[in-house]
């Protein structure tokens, strides 16, 4: 269960297994809880927001690299 | 908080715009460049974004990811119907990025997990640091301070944990596709996201102590 909840807050459920987390919060009071409290532990991970430059036209350079290697 | 994992999902959702898998079909069957291209263009921002962040060098992620395209046009005949392409193409990225790190001889640097043990903490226990409420000037610079923690933290992870928490927490995979891009059992998965929470968990109170809270 532990691993099906931290992979809730995740978003990493496949359908099915979201439905059946979503069914089982609903009636138990405990893994709500249990929620809540593993919520928290992905704190670290929040703050960590932040974001990489991207370098400036890293892609139209990629697909040049790559089509010249195809003409080689 | 902002998934920047998201921006996949969202591109590759629009109306009438191909699908991933169709543009690498098209590109297999019929040499399409501008297919091929257009998924480059599709990717630029994710697969930098986790390379830089797997690699923690920004010039080692830029010319990793010209080695994972120029991999992706190589082998792309392998390329099997049925299969996913976002998951295939961080398995190629991944495998690109430790090529990179053993000829860079850098894959054994500061490790969470060399220092501590693993089974001491509950990854829950961080609630009552974490909490901050009110934002008062105070709390704001402790916030930066928490960020930049936490961006150390990751990314003093292993490799291998590193790896799990950058694809499903910042790029939004599921278990399942994660297992796919790292060619790792689900269950591998799943176990290395709680080691990593343990690990950041756990370092977060070492530090903090340390500090005196």
């Amino acid at each position: 269960m532990h691993d099906q909840l931290v992979g809730y807050l995740l978003n990493a459920l496949e359908e099915d297994e979201l439905r059946r987390v979503e069914q089982l919060l609903a009636v138990d009071k405990q893994v709500r809880m249990q929620l809540v409290l593993l919520r928290h532990a992905l704190l670290p991970l929040e703050n960590d927001a932040q974001d990489e430059g991207l370098p400036r036209g890293l892609a139209a350079r990629t697909c040049e690299y790559i089509r010249n290697s195809r003409k080689a | 908080m902002d998934m920047p994992s998201r921006e996949t999902q969202i591109e590759s959702a629009g109306g009438d715009e191909r699908s991933d898998e169709q543009l690498l079909v098209r590109y297999r069957d019929a040499s399409d460049v501008g297919a091929f291209e257009e998924l480059v263009h599709r990717y630029e921002s994710p697969i930098y974004r986790y390379l830089a962040r797997y690699l923690r060098n920004a010039a080692l992620a830029e010319e990793v990811f010209q080695a994972t395209f120029q991999r992706v046009h190589e082998k792309c005949g392998m390329f099997s119907e049925g299969r996913r392409v976002r998951p295939w193409l961080y398995s190629i990225a991944t495998h690109q990025a430790i090529d990179a790190l053993r000829r860079e001889s850098r894959h054994q640097s500061v490790s969470l997990n060399e220092t501590h043990g693993l089974d001491s903490h509950d990854p829950t226990t961080l609630i009552a640091l974490l909490e901050s409420h009110v934002p008062t000037p105070l709390q704001q610079i402790e916030q930066r301070e928490r960020a930049a923690w936490a961006r150390r933290a990751v990314d003093r992870l292993p490799h291998e944990l590193r790896a799990v928490i950058l694809l499903i927490y910042f790029q939004g995979f599921k278990y399942q596709e994660a297992a796919e891009a790292l060619e790792i059992p689900l269950g591998t998965v799943k176990s290395r996201v709680h080691k990593a929470l343990l690990l950041l968990n756990e370092s977060w109170w070492k530090d903090h102590s340390r500090s005196g809270g």
